[in-house]
């Protein structure tokens, strides 16, 4: 088993322990020590819920930056098409590709194109596919981490497709042929909505190599972008691409743009959860294919992305309309493209570890984690540093923390000392102490 | 007859109400979350999940309550759900797949496909069922934890 990546951290210093990631976290991953967060990256998904809630802005994504861009001789952004929608109508898919050339970049590809051929590939694959139904989308990484950790049986239904993006990688080894330079000199950097994009970067989940060599967060290049859009003299003509690229950011946009039947959209991460778990029971039974989404909203409510969700949506959906719903593809691009989407390694797991490796160990601490759960008041107040009593009863079986790192069981323990304490104040010497007391 | 047991390593106990159409699934669900904690492999796992689950759907849909006692040794994981409840008159006829006596409300709902048993059984390695009309079913499910 590989290392597991991960692309959410906390900066210390910044951290006031205040607990709202804690509370925020779908995945009870995050616990306050020493006053900070910690996460625990076994459980982490990298879902961003912590960014978004941060009110220190101490939970960050390790997306890069510009000086990214210094390590390559030819850059090409690469924008999510989330960012499409993150302005005002004036400002269209033309004036940010512009706009990025403008930042410094040496180019910037149009992810549509690749997209409408990731969408033709998708419908062929749902038609012709005999694995487990219902087929999941594998679009989003955090809920692509979520089924390695929570669901490993269910990586069987996972669809094994790369991410549009893998096209704009491949498209990174042809350029740097055409330049006669060595692809290590070409730097694929994507802007996008979400830290879990850094997995692609880092440790890519269906490629032996990453196809991205970076990202950058929208949240970090929208400003400057803004001003960049802002100085452009004169338009060159980059985009040309259909509505698919800004569709597969929406939920369910992708589902009607291609008419799959009995599909469903879900986003969230609870509710992504919830109907993970009725397709592992067995209660899912006609449905074909599931469109999952960590963030509420899609790609466009990513922890990354600036604009208000909802705002953003309607753009987008405004995008769609203007820049068509068909898929403008040629057949012979999409068999040129075919192998770049497929999956070339053997897909890892990191499900969550029983208690102990030996079962009657593992069961001993079962007993003993319910036996502490039933002794805590359980109304999960946090002052312990785990979200909930019953992950706190985990944590103190599993050697995490002692059970007076509970409030209330510290107030027990302090009565008991105190009756104690009285009960020995109030002994007196035999000469002095009065008959009965 | 039953075979004897070896003194169960873990038991819990779980309360299902009929008629509780949004609850259904809680108790497949803890019993999942316990077995994953154990480390239980995970085939077992899903399969346990599965059988519980129709046996949940079934108290729902046709009893007034049923208590769920799971009982882990080490060579098997066992569940027994006692309903109090309507009964089954013809346990042969209810292992068949498609049969079913549900009324056109609950097929009505995406229940009542006569799937229940005949999925009990499959994901099970053993199942035994008893019932009497008008006063409830027990079923015992086991499936063996060790290869």
């Amino acid at each position: 088993m590989s290392k597991y990546y991960h692309s959410i951290e906390v900066e210390t210093d910044k951290c006031t322990g205040c607990m709202q990631c804690m509370r925020a976290c779908p995945t009870e991953a995050m616990r306050i020590r020493e006053g900070k967060a910690l996460i625990l990256e076994d459980r982490c998904i990298d879902c961003g819920d912590c960014i978004r809630v941060c009110p220190a802005r101490a939970v960050r994504s390790m997306t890069g930056s510009f000086e990214d861009l210094t390590r390559f001789k030819y850059t090409i952004a690469i924008p999510s098409p989330v960012l499409y929608s993150q302005y005002g109508m004036g400002i269209t898919p033309n004036h940010i590709l512009n706009g990025l050339k403008g930042l410094g970049f040496n180019e910037a590809y149009d992810v549509g194109k690749a997209c409408e051929i990731y969408s033709a590939v998708l419908k062929e694959h749902l038609h012709s596919y005999s694995q487990n139904k219902p087929y999941i989308s594998t679009v989003c990484l955090a809920v692509v981490r979520l089924i390695q950790i929570n669901f490993p049986d269910l990586m069987g239904n996972l669809l094994s497709m790369e991410a549009p993006s893998a096209i704009a990688g491949a498209y990174k080894m042809a350029k740097a042929k055409i330049l006669g330079i060595s692809p290590q000199d070409v730097g694929a950097i994507f802007i996008t909505p979400c830290p879990a994009k850094m997995i692609a970067v880092n440790h890519p989940i269906f490629k032996s190599d990453p196809t991205l060599d970076g990202a950058i967060a929208i949240s970090d290049i929208y400003g400057v972008l803004f001003s960049a859009v802002r100085k452009i003299k004169s338009l060159e003509p980059l985009h040309d691409s259909g509505g698919f690229g800004v569709a597969t950011g929406i939920p369910g946009a992708c589902i009607a743009g291609l008419e799959i039947e009995n599909a469903i959209a879900v986003d969230g991460v609870k509710n992504v959860i919830n109907i993970l778990e009725d397709v592992e029971r067995g209660k899912i039974t006609n449905v074909n294919y599931l469109e999952l989404w960590a963030c509420p909203g899609g790609c466009v409510g990513g922890p990354l992305a600036v604009d208000n969700r909802f705002l953003a949506k309607i753009k987008a959906m405004k995008l769609i309309q203007q820049m068509g719903r068909n898929l403008n593809i040629n057949l012979a691009e999409v068999e040129r493209m075919r192998a770049h989407l497929s999956c070339d390694v053997e897909l890892s797991t990191y499900p969550m570890q029983p208690l102990s490796t030996d079962a009657r160990e593992a069961i001993r601490k079962v007993k003993e984690r319910e036996a502490i759960l039933e002794s805590l008041p359980r109304i999960n107040c946090g002052a312990c540093g785990a979200p909930n009593c019953k992950s706190f009863a985990e944590d103190v079986v599993q050697g995490r923390g002692e059970v007076t790192d509970c409030v209330f069981k510290l107030k027990e323990a302090t009565m008991e000392s105190l009756r104690r304490g009285l009960e020995i104040a109030q002994k007196a010497p035999l000469s002095i102490r009065k008959k009965g007391a | 007859m039953q075979e004897k047991q070896a003194e169960p390593l873990l038991e819990q106990e779980f309360i299902v109400q009929g008629g509780d159409f949004i609850h259904a699934g809680e108790v497949s669900s803890s019993i999942k979350a316990i077995l994953k904690e154990i480390g239980i492999s995970h085939d077992v796992i899903r399969r346990a999940a599965i059988a519980t689950y129709e046996a949940e759907m079934n108290v729902v849909c046709y009893a007034r309550r049923a208590a769920f006692h799971l009982a882990i040794t080490p060579d098997r994981l066992t569940v027994i759900a006692e309903d109090e409840g309507q009964g089954i008159a013809d346990l042969e006829r209810a292992m068949q797949e498609g049969f079913s006596t549900s009324s056109r409300e609950i097929k009505e709902m995406g229940f009542g496909a006569g799937m229940g048993l005949p999925n009990i059984k499959k994901n099970t390695d053993e199942l035994r069922i008893s019932s009497v009309v008008g006063k409830g079913t027990r079923l015992e499910m086991v499936i063996f934890t060790r290869k």
